[in-house]
């Protein structure tokens, strides 16, 4: 007992040392220690993501070197050319098409629609099929058996197919034309019942039904009446005859010339990677543990070149090429010039789509001369011996405008179609978000009662804890539906991007987006809102102004830079976001040129594609890259943010 | 000026009361409808999933979240009768159909409960047994928890095999030695000797340079020809194509005469200088046997199995490794059925068994018809159920099937994987989270770290979450230290610690490619042979600190979980501490307690209620995360829960047991909603799975917003 209150006598206690430390301040700098921790992994993370990124410039300039040196550059010169040429070419397929189906009219779709009819209606009756089916197997042996016994297959099948038909009568009785999940197919609603009828006779027949082969029949006759004698369909005809006509000759033409870069290419690649192959064979060899072994180890060291490839050589049928290429362009462009100066007047067609395709192409054709001007002179003054710079693949990588993976040509990282896309659907949501959650912290902080409060604070926060994989699930099986559904309605198309052309598209992901995005906003914008010193508010009511008018023309503007930060708080949140863009943007990798496109992004890239690459390929290299300027560009709005907020702190 | 108007506007607005009041109210009405709109939305989203997701769960119930996920088979049986399934597979089977509309018309009848008796050997199996590996995975796969670490690998045990019928096999002179030795029952050895002519070319290459196809290079390149190619050979080239090459020196080989005529003296071979035909005699030898059973080496037994491909043997040894011999303390009590039994003793003389009595077992098993045909879902493990118990059932047909990966069973294992990371995470985060804030808000004084601190908190913050996904890839996944005595050989760098008291098993050697670092080698060169040689990692009699990384593993996911948690924490813990009042900690020191003491007895304890709130808000954060567990830790398949299959026990089972990835109930929910195709059989496991996710998410949320209010009007100082 003594001994125990001596020890715990403070002014007896011998303070006891380590490293010069006493217990208090061991203590201290071990919890100053755990709140290094954010500093430390705020370090780490930008070490990483530097340290796995740092390679891959040099290594992707390599890459490129390579892709000149093997003459490759040189044949995508003539290769965008073609591509460029060919998109014209579709468009006026398009117009042709777009036309016809405007001009055959309902009818057009008839078969279509029956298709489609006939699949809802098998699926409901599949059982009842199913059975007719077998009943009707037996009536191949039917020629060997009884005469009661063919009755009674015979009976059988009756009374299956009449089971069948009673089933397919009430079942096709429930379809409608919005069960068809094509929804761009045009119909004439006093056509259901033709249609229902048509199905039950399909499925039962197990073939098309007359009535539905003279419609489609009738649809032919008028389709190669309209197309053999209208003026519009023929000039159409003739300038596509014209613009494909050089085409197979340059498609040949660049065929040939791959396979002279492919090789070449390969060559380049295997020499890259003969030293060290050699020098691991070299030491497999010596850990063999057969003699056999050893031996065939050692001989295939041997057979490695290790010399250059002589790339002036491998590349001569290129430069021989030269002229070649510059004449079979000529003639791509030439025909193609005459073949847009052949295409009938807008005034002369009547669809839509067709008008606004035919404004496409001429729009295109300056592009193209454009593309042919700047390609041609690139190829003719092409040298595989060109010097390939640093700084020409990191603008490759922050300004291409091509994201090519494991691709037998070359492989290509620009980072700009998934900027945009990323970009892309962040903005969509904001411009959503911001009315509703300003808008909303307005009211709850300033109009609503206490009441109201207390229930749409917590309901906030709940929609903030709904796991994005959630939303995404939804933005899959439902919201997309839904948008494509009423994206299609005609009173919507004098919006850009309308009508929708798929289910999974940027106008999707931002939706679900904008509402991830609302809560952060709405919060820190009725943090801003609370922050108005209460003496702003009286004086404004003093002058006589209303709740609302003290409001917006004295509250919102005093605490207009905490909204904005708010706004770009949210905006970081909702770039940084990655299943729903993953899931719900379409993956498409391309520039997207309206926020209904499909596209893919910077997040989804991300975890789509670093599972499956080998740790420190190119690749990978390219996808920290990314990481990189994701992070960096989070890191800025964060930063940016806090900065207003902190200068209205200061202001206060 | 304008103001000035604006004023006198707005007071000429007020003089028409009306107006003013019908566009206030108006504004008003907008910003009521923001608000609501937003409340619309978010219960568009919960309400579609609730009416979707509420009746498959109600259906289905409880089954639903007790059983793993496995992939649904959708089968179109014919109508029998007398089938049989026990009763687990049969209720399952059922909850399986539930969700369905016409799961009432399902043609179930004639439901008959009743014992099905099995009958099975329980037999001990004595210490130095030698067994093949074939037949100890048989016993391994009928035994669960059996499995037995060895002592050695025997090349010339004798192992038993069934001839099932007479047959003459080609031996060679070795395996004619080994069946005279045996013992062939009494028959006499009857060999034939067969004499063939081979022929072969001695064939001169000269030094120089040539064109050759690519059937010629396809003939020699397994040669010893030494040629240096100046191109390539693709697969889908043509066989004409030519590339050149050279051949650095003169070379004489010996070449079998198909080689000759593909590469010699035709357009795209070789020009070679000198050629001369070779003629060597061939002998080979064959027996014949009679049916029945044998024994043999079982190198011989491969050997012969190898040249008799087509020979009817009978026996369930694999050949790629040699019988083990058991290292058993004692004997073990273990069951087979009775033909297999019979059948391991046949085929394993070494074998020791003792102890064999017959036991009879009674499992509840239904029998029941099916009235019509019709449309079955099935888990794969009912599928195989009823499969395999009606086999005999000839009325019993199955049509067509189709398989859906993922979507039959429950979400057992998601769950229990998404809880087990939740745990790790929240470990991790509390221990240095609690630490950080009693830092900032108890010891820090104003400076520079403090303001670096806050600065790296508040971008920590703002980091994308698959960022933490990439950062935990890049640190867990592959440079994490690890504590282990079998390093890998990959890995450069590592810091030797303790020396190991025993080495491992030769069983885990095999199982984790362990190469045995002998005494007297060279340590350094050893290890370059071993990991040329297909060796994974080593053991040298030390425990290491070995830089390599955790893997994809459990451990790696919570940890970044943790990292992305931890300013959230670190911020709630550090409110919750600041709501302590300051008379508190100036009252415990001024009855003269120390700094820690103070914080330990006077703050800590009032502040723990806040602390509780910020763990289940970081809970919430955590479990519905997905990007940074895409690659750290989660796995869409997984047949076994976390702690069952674990080969070791005690801290290495621990540290195996956190070493293994994990389903993950989000990771799960990516992988059904958007990596599998579409279905309507798909939607039942999509909508209940996010369904049970969302609740259990929302209830998380609840209870911190429940807690934070309990907190506040509870300790009011």
């Amino acid at each position: 007992m003594s001994e125990k209150t001596m020890k715990e006598n403070p002014m007896r206690r011998k303070k006891s040392r380590f490293f010069g430390l006493n217990k208090q301040d061991i203590i201290k700098y071990y919890f100053g220690g755990n709140a290094a921790a954010a500093i430390i992994a705020l370090v780490l993370i930008c070490w990483f993501l530097l340290s796995q990124a740092f390679f891959f410039f040099p290594n992707y300039r390599n890459s490129l070197q390579l892709y000149r040196e093997s003459g490759q550059e040189y044949v995508d010169f003539s290769d965008d050319r073609l591509q460029a040429q060919v998109k014209i070419s579709s468009l006026m397929s398009q117009v042709s098409g777009y036309e016809l189906r405007e001009r055959i009219g309902v009818d057009a779709d008839s078969y279509a629609i029956y298709v489609n009819f006939r699949g809802l209606l098998a699926k409901k009756v599949k059982f009842e099929l199913k059975d007719y089916a077998r009943a009707r197997e037996k009536e191949g042996i039917m020629e060997f058996l009884g005469e009661e016994e063919q009755n009674q297959i015979r009976q059988s099948i009756e009374a299956a197919k009449q089971s069948l038909e009673n089933a397919a009568k009430t079942a096709a009785a429930a379809i409608e034309f919005s069960d068809i999940e094509d929804k761009s197919l045009q119909y004439a609603p006093e056509k259901l019942e033709f249609f229902r009828q048509a199905a039950v006779e399909g499925v039962i027949l197990g073939e098309t039904p007359e009535s539905v082969k003279a419609i489609q029949a009738a649809v032919d006759t008028k389709k190669q009446k309209l197309l053999g004698e209208l003026p519009v369909f023929v000039k159409l005809a003739e300038a596509q005859d014209v613009i494909q006509a050089p085409q197979a000759a340059f498609r040949d033409f660049i065929t040939q010339q791959r396979k002279y870069a492919l090789e070449t290419k390969a060559r380049g690649v295997a020499f890259k990677s003969a030293a060290e192959e050699k020098a691991s064979l070299d030491e497999r060899a010596k850990s063999a543990t057969s003699e056999e072994e050893k031996k065939r180890l050692a001989i295939k060291s041997v057979r490695y070149l290790t010399q250059e490839p002589d790339y002036a050589k491998l590349n001569a049928p290129l430069y021989e090429s030269k002229a070649q290429q510059a004449a079979l362009a000529v003639d791509l462009l030439v025909a193609t010039e005459k073949s847009v100066s052949m295409l009938p007047d807008p005034s002369e067609l009547t669809s839509v789509g067709a008008k606004k395709r035919l404004g496409d192409i001429k729009k295109g054709f300056e592009e193209v001369e454009e593309i042919f001007a700047d390609k041609g002179n690139e190829a003719s003054t092409w040298d595989h011996t060109k010097h390939y710079s640093m700084s020409e693949a990191v603008v490759g990588f922050f300004f291409g405008t091509k994201w090519v993976t494991n691709s037998s040509w070359q492989d290509f990282y620009g980072v700009v179609p998934l900027f945009l896309g990323s970009f892309g659907a962040a903005l969509v949501a904001v411009i959503l978000a911001v009315p509703f959650a300003v808008g909303g912290a307005i009211y709850v902080n300033r109009l609503s009662s206490p009441m109201e409060q207390q229930v749409i604070k917590p309901v906030i926060e709940f929609i903030q804890a709904i796991p994005s994989v959630v939303l995404a699930f939804f933005g899959v099986i439902v919201l997309g539906s839904f948008l494509f559904k009423y994206g299609q309605n005609p009173a919507l198309a004098w919006i850009p991007g309308f009508p929708i052309e798929g289910k999974l598209t940027m106008l999707n992901a931002g939706v679900l987006l904008a509402l991830m995005a609302v809560p952060t906003i709405f919060t820190l914008a009725e943090d801003a809102l609370n922050n108005v010193p209460k003496s702003y508010q009286e004086a404004s009511l003093a002058l006589g102004a209303t709740k609302l008018q003290t409001v917006l023309k004295v509250i919102l503007p005093s605490c207009f830079s905490g909204v904005i930060a708010a706004v770009l708080l949210g905006f970081g949140r909702i770039v940084g976001e990655t299943m729903v863009v993953l899931l719900v943007m379409g993956g498409r990798i391309a520039i997207p040129t309206s926020f209904t496109d499909p596209a893919h992004s910077m997040t989804g890239i991300l975890a789509q594609e670093i599972g499956e690459v080998d740790k420190g390929s190119l690749h990978w290299g390219a996808l920290f890259m990314v990481g990189l300027v994701l992070f960096t560009v989070s890191l800025s709005l964060n930063w940016l943010a806090q900065t207003i907020l902190r200068r209205l702190a200061k202001h206060k | 000026m304008s103001s000035h108007k604006q004023e006198s506007e707005s007071f000429s607005l007020k003089a028409k009361k009306g107006s003013l009041y019908k566009m206030e109210q108006a504004q008003k009405g907008l910003f009521i409808l923001c608000t609501y709109t937003i409340l619309l939305c978010a219960g568009v989203v919960f309400g579609t999933i609730v009416k979707k997701g509420a009746p498959i769960l109600w259906a289905k119930g409880w089954d639903f979240i007790v059983s793993k996920p496995q992939s649904l088979s959708v089968m179109e049986v014919s109508a029998a009768k007398g089938l049989e399934l026990s009763q687990k597979d049969y209720d399952l089977l059922h909850s399986e159909n539930a969700h369905r509309e016409d799961y009432l018309s399902l043609p179930f009848a004639n439901e008959e409960r009743f014992q099905k008796e099995s009958s099975s050997m329980e037999f001990e199996l004595q210490p130095e047994s030698v067994l093949s590996e074939g037949y100890l995975g048989l016993l391994e796969a009928r035994n669960k928890g059996f499995r037995p670490d060895f002592i050695a690998r025997d090349e010339t045990a004798l192992v038993g095999f069934e001839l099932t019928q007479d047959s003459t096999l080609q031996v060679n002179t070795e395996t004619l030695g080994a069946l005279r030795q045996s013992d062939l029952g009494g028959q006499e050895l009857d060999v034939v000797t067969q004499s063939k002519e081979e022929k072969s070319f001695e064939v001169v290459f000269a030094q120089g340079r040539y064109s050759i196809d690519k059937r010629t290079y396809t003939a020699l390149e397994p040669s010893e020809l030494i040629f240096i190619l100046e191109g390539r050979f693709a697969d889908d080239d043509v066989a004409t194509k030519q590339v050149e090459c050279s051949i650095p020196h003169a070379q004489t080989l010996i070449l079998s005469p198909t080689q000759v005529a593909a590469s010699v003296d035709r357009e795209g071979g070789f020009a070679v200088s000198e050629k001369k035909e070779l003629v060597k005699t061939m002998e080979t030898q064959a027996v014949t046997l009679k049916k029945g059973v044998y024994e043999l080496p079982f190198h011989t037994l491969k050997t012969l199995v190898g040249a008799n491909p087509a020979a009817s043997f009978l026996h369930q040894h694999t050949f790629e490794k040699a019988p083990v011999r058991l290292n058993l303390k004692q004997a073990v009590s273990l069951t087979l059925s009775q033909a297999e039994l019979a059948e391991l003793e046949q085929n394993n003389p070494a074998v020791k068994i003792g102890a064999v009595k017959e036991t009879k077992s009674y499992t509840p098993y239904v029998r029941f018809d099916i009235e019509r045909d019709c449309e079955l879902l099935a888990a794969n493990q009912q599928q195989v159920a009823l499969k395999d118990d009606n086999t005999k059932n000839e009325a019993f047909k199955i049509f067509s099937e189709y398989t859906h990966s993922y979507s039959g069973g429950g979400i057992l294992g998601p769950i229990v994987g998404t809880g087990f990371l939740v745990i790790i995470c929240m470990v991790v985060a509390l221990s240095i989270g609690v630490a950080a804030a009693v830092y900032l808000n108890e010891y820090a004084r104003k400076g520079t770290y403090l303001k670096v601190v806050r600065l790296a908190m508040m971008n920590l913050a703002g980091v994308p979450s698959i960022v933490f996904g990439l950062f935990g890839l890049g640190l867990f996944v592959f440079v994490a230290p690890k504590f282990t005595s079998k390093p890998s050989l990959d890995d450069k760098f590592q810091i030797p610690l303790l020396p190991v008291a025993g080495e491992p098993s030769l069983r885990k050697q095999e199982s984790h490619l362990i190469y045995m670092v002998g005494e007297s080698a060279d340590k350094t060169e050893s290890l370059s042979i071993a990991s040329n040689t297909g060796f994974k990692r080593y053991y040298d009699g030390w425990y290491y600190l070995s830089f390599e990384g955790w893997g994809a593993c459990m451990l790696a996911g919570g940890f970044t979980l943790a990292v992305m948690v931890l300013p959230v924490i670190i911020t709630s813990c550090e409110e919750s501490l600041r709501a302590v009042p300051m008379g508190f900690r100036e009252a415990s020191l001024a009855l003269g307690a120390s700094k820690w003491q103070s914080v330990r007895t006077a703050v800590l304890p009032y502040a723990l209620p806040g602390i509780l709130t910020a763990s289940v808000l970081g809970i919430t954060r955590v479990a519905g995360e997905t990007a940074p567990i895409m690659f750290t830790s989660a796995v869409a398949e997984r047949s076994l829960l976390p702690w069952e299959g674990l080969a070791n026990t005690g801290f290495e089972g621990f540290i195996e047991f956190l070493s293994q990835s994990v389903q993950a109930l989000p990771y799960h929910i990516y992988t059904v909603a958007g990596r599998i195709p579409q279905s309507e059989y798909t939607q039942p496991m999509q909508y209940g799975s996010v369904l049970v996710f969302l609740i259990l998410v929302l209830s998380l949320a609840a209870l911190s917003v429940y807690l934070r209010v309990k907190v506040r009007s509870k300790l009011k100082w």
